[in-house]
């Protein structure tokens, strides 16, 4: 479903993302690791299209996107999440999600005009199903509070949820538990398989290694912006390099 | 003189609510709203000159100031907010160059004098009462264009792409469509205040479209609210009687253009340390989850 | 030929003007990520504090500049500590709104104080040299040599001192600065100070130049701007060679085209350059500015 091949990107002569390559099958959970600073998340800037690449080719549902601007990669299917959060702060927990779907009737500037009545219609339906969505994610008790006000593991949530609300094939979520309290974690996990079950394919980037290795079917390990592991996750933590690519930066203790 | 006053009013508070929809819905930071009124003013007061209708002249002002509000927001829309607004002021200062400099087109620094008065239905509007009237009506069409565009999905997308593009973007929003459509509605209701103003004034010159006077319409939108098109109104109905008002202390005019120029930006530093989101705030255009209706709430 | 090398040499002495301004410019870009728009208006002041103070109370001119840019450091520190400091929590457009209120504010103190009629400094013109046929007076030779001797302060300052470390520590990351132990707010005092020191000097010399209006300010503060984004944003000596280019561009536009449209040219230069190359001749592309 999603492929890339090749694909490197400089700064300033740093490789952030060196002649890297991998695979997303329809309906599966795939995970991205590596230290920080190994490059996962300027990976996904660039499959999303925010970076452009210096080489490399990105293909997803058998078309390539390379080079193609955010808006369309997003409007294909394929929808990111920040490892910063990012949800409109000052639009309210309902907001956040009904201003999502791309088929959104009146965000044309003409329909938004002329056509109130399909406006409403359409905005209805939405509301419903933003609503249905806070059931799911309990957060239906915040629904009218500006997101600004969540605390963070909320704000994480409610980020993931509105990308849902576009109705994704594919989601790239960077970093889902990141500065999450334990007990939400689990909790994210369960959304994630649930999700999963409706038929979105994942791609995760964790740094929380027990997470990506009880969820991924598949897990790519980076260091220095290079692929140095694949595998299942119990292949890839046996895996010496890997080992060595944690330890060096004394970071598996913490990843653990 | 009041008549006089309420016609200013409307024309300021259209290009109020215009800038408004660029600046506090969008968050586009625009030194060049002059510009488009002068576009406006220039467009509609030329073709009236050369014998079309006014009215199909201030249309096509809105037309040329859009468009100018397209080639800046094409330009710039897509870079960091501080470069848009330098674009705007730029793009302000050379059309003002063109309006003194083309002098084979504007005549230059002594204006175009004679610009004709409109008729409606063959009825001419030759007095101040009339002209109120057709401002005031002007001004209820863009507040009502402005609202209905806010509140509808279209203006909520706006919100979205002020508080953060970038997510907006991976979302699936054309973020810079969606701008460039905003700049352009904004500049449109501008051309037509401009010819508004052209037809009523009479005589043009480029003068009327400096930095100064797009600092001014900004103060008017900051002064209000951002994101309030009533509190621009409220902008521009108090910040155009105190201007006019100004004129009426008798002060030789030099000092009197320099003392109005400090007051406003006094009002501005002030309002920023004190209040930064207007006299007004903005109104909150919450949508409810258990309603899905849109809600009119007060300031913060 | 002589008007073309005459040009030349104009092109040179604006540009090296606007290249002070830039500069300063960019150091208070790089630590605030705001555009003071105020910067050229400090300027404006300071020409015209050197003005008051050479030729109304007849102080000697050196001595004059001395203590304008002495006053001007002092105008661009009140600005930061009453205007902008307060506001570095509050919404995104208050710190660039704020500065436009100073701007303003500036330009009607100056309108009202010394008027809104072109005044100049009562330097008596001396013979300058002769090169290829054109002449550069001694006041253009000064203002080269100002330029030289500011940058060489402000390079030995930035690159050879404890204090030039701390200032561009903070530039690249203000968080990890202060994790270090500098201490933010008084590193942007000393690059507010710096950068009306640089401002107020530019402004004189722009007077010795042309002559005194209000309206220079705006004038320095696009010009500077085009400047600094032609450069580079980011790129401190960036925003010199872009001063340089654009002193260049609009002297020799009028070998081309009428010099009424001379204002104009900076202003199209600014826009062109945003349309093609944002980044500017040597600045990175910031990824953020990869089209949405
Ligand atoms: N926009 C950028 N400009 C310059 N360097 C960047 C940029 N984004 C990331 N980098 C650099 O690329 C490297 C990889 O960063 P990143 O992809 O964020 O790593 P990870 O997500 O694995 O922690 C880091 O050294 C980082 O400093
Ligand atoms: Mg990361």
């Amino acid at each position: 479903m999603l492929k890339v091949t090749g694909l490197t990107k400089e700064f300033g002569g740093l490789r952030a993302v060196d002649d890297l390559s991998l695979e997303v099958k329809e309906g599966t959970i795939v995970g991205l690791i590596g230290p920080n600073g190994s490059g996962k998340s300027t990976v996904f800037n660039l499959i999303s299209g925010f970076y452009r690449c210096d080489a490399g080719r990105i293909e997803f549902s058998g078309k390539d996107i390379t080079g193609l601007p955010p808006h369309v990669i997003a409007r294909m299917g394929l929808v990111r999440t920040f490892q910063q959060t990012r949800v409109f702060p000052e639009m309210t927990v309902f907001e956040n999600l009904v201003v999502a779907p791309q088929d959104n009737v009146g965000e044309g500037f003409i329909d938004s005009l002329l056509f109130p009545r399909a406006v409403k219609e359409d905005q209805k339906k939405k509301g419903e199903e933003a609503l249905a969505l806070l059931r799911f994610a309990d957060l239906y008790e915040k629904r009218d509070e500006l997101a600004k006000n969540l605390p963070y593991g909320e704000q994480k949530r409610l980020e993931l949820m509105r990308a849902v609300m576009t109705r994704p094939k594919i989601m790239l979520l960077d970093e889902p538990t990141a500065g999450v309290a334990r007990p939400q974690v689990e909790k994210m996990r369960e959304y994630i398989l649930k999700l999963k079950d409706q038929g979105i394919t994942f791609l995760i980037i964790e740094h929380h290694m027990k997470f990506v290795m009880g969820l991924s079917e598949w897990v790519y390990v980076l260091d220095h912006g290079q692929l140095i592991a694949q595998g299942t996750p119990s292949e890839v933590q046996k895996n010496p390099k890997v080992i060595e690519a944690y330890l060096g930066t004394g970071r598996m203790a913490a990843a653990v | 003189m009041i008549y006089h006053l309420v016609t200013l009013i409307g024309i300021y508070g259209m290009l109020a609510v215009g800038l408004n929809l660029v600046v506090g819905y969008t968050g586009l930071f625009s030194l060049g709203h002059a510009a488009f009124f002068g576009l406006g003013a220039y467009t509609s007061a030329l073709l009236s000159l050369a014998g079309a209708p006014v009215f199909t002249g201030m249309l096509a002002g809105g037309i040329i100031g859009a468009l100018g509000g397209w080639l800046v927001g094409y330009s710039t829309v897509n870079l960091r907010g501080d470069y848009f607004c330098l674009g705007t002021l730029a793009f302000g200062e050379i059309t003002r160059a063109v309006f003194t400099n083309w002098i084979g087109l504007t005549r230059g620094p002594m204006g175009l004098p004679g610009i004709p008065r409109p008729s409606l239905f063959g009825v001419p509007i030759k007095s101040v009462e009339q002209y109120m009237v057709l401002a005031l009506i002007f001004l209820a069409l863009s507040l009502a264009f402005a609202e209905r565009l806010v509140k509808s999905p279209f203006g909520r997308m706006l919100r979205s792409i002020r508080e953060d593009d970038v997510a907006a973007a991976s979302l699936g929003k054309n973020v810079g469509r969606t701008k460039i459509v905003a700049v352009m509605a904004g500049s449109f209701m501008a051309g037509v205040a401009g010819g508004l103003y052209a037809h009523y004034i009479t005589y043009i010159d480029p003068m009327g479209f400096t930095l100064n006077q797009s600092i001014f319409i900004l103060v008017l939108v900051v002064f209000g609210g951002l994101g309030n098109n009533y509190g621009s109104i409220m902008g521009a109905v108090i910040l155009v009687v105190v201007r006019e008002g100004l004129r009426f202390l008798g002060l030789p005019s030099s000092v009197s253009a320099a003392l109005q120029q400090a007051i406003y930006s006094v009002l501005l530093i002030g309002l920023m340390l004190v209040r930064p989101r207007g006299l007004l705030g903005e109104v909150k255009y919450m949508t409810r989850g258990d309603s899905s209706r849109s809600l009119e709430g007060g300031g913060e | 030929m002589d008007v073309l090398v005459q040009l030349l040499i104009n092109g040179l002495v604006a540009g090296s003007i606007y290249g002070i301004v830039a500069v300063g410019y960019s150091m208070v870009y790089s630590i605030l990520r705001f555009v003071n728009f105020a910067h050229g208006y400090v300027a404006m002041i300071g020409m015209y504090l050197a003005y008051t103070f050479s030729v109304r109370m007849g102080m000697n001119f050196f001595l004059s500049a001395v203590s304008a840019i002495l006053l001007s450091c002092l105008l661009g520190w009140s600005v930061e500590r009453a205007a902008y400091r307060p506001l570095r929590r509050s919404f995104y457009l208050a710190p660039l709104i704020t500065s436009i209120g100073v701007s303003f504010l500036l330009e009607a103190i100056a309108l009202l104080v010394w008027g809104a009629d072109i005044r100049s400094y009562d330097i008596p013109v001396r013979e300058g040299l002769e090169v290829l046929g054109a002449r550069i007076t001694m006041v253009q030779i000064w203002i080269i040599a100002a330029l030289l001797l500011s940058l060489m302060v402000l390079m030995w300052l930035l690159n050879r001192t404890i204090l030039g470390v701390a200032i561009r520590a903070t530039a690249d990351d203000q968080d990890m600065a202060r994790m270090l132990g500098v201490d933010a707010d008084s590193i942007i005092v000393v690059v507010f100070l710096l950068g009306s020191a640089m401002a107020a000097v530019a402004g004189i010399l722009l007077g010795l130049e042309t002559n005194l209006q209000p309206t220079m300010g705006l004038v320095v503060t696009v010009k500077a701007f085009a400047a600094v984004i032609l450069g580079g944003l980011g790129n401190i000596y960036g925003g010199l060679i872009g001063g340089l280019l654009i002193g260049f561009a609009e002297n020799l536009g009028i070998w081309f085209i009428p010099a009424v449209w001379k204002d104009a040219i900076a202003y199209a230069i600014l826009l062109v350059i945003l349309l093609v190359k944002p980044s500017g001749l040597f600045g990175q592309r910031r990824e953020s500015e990869v089209k949405l």
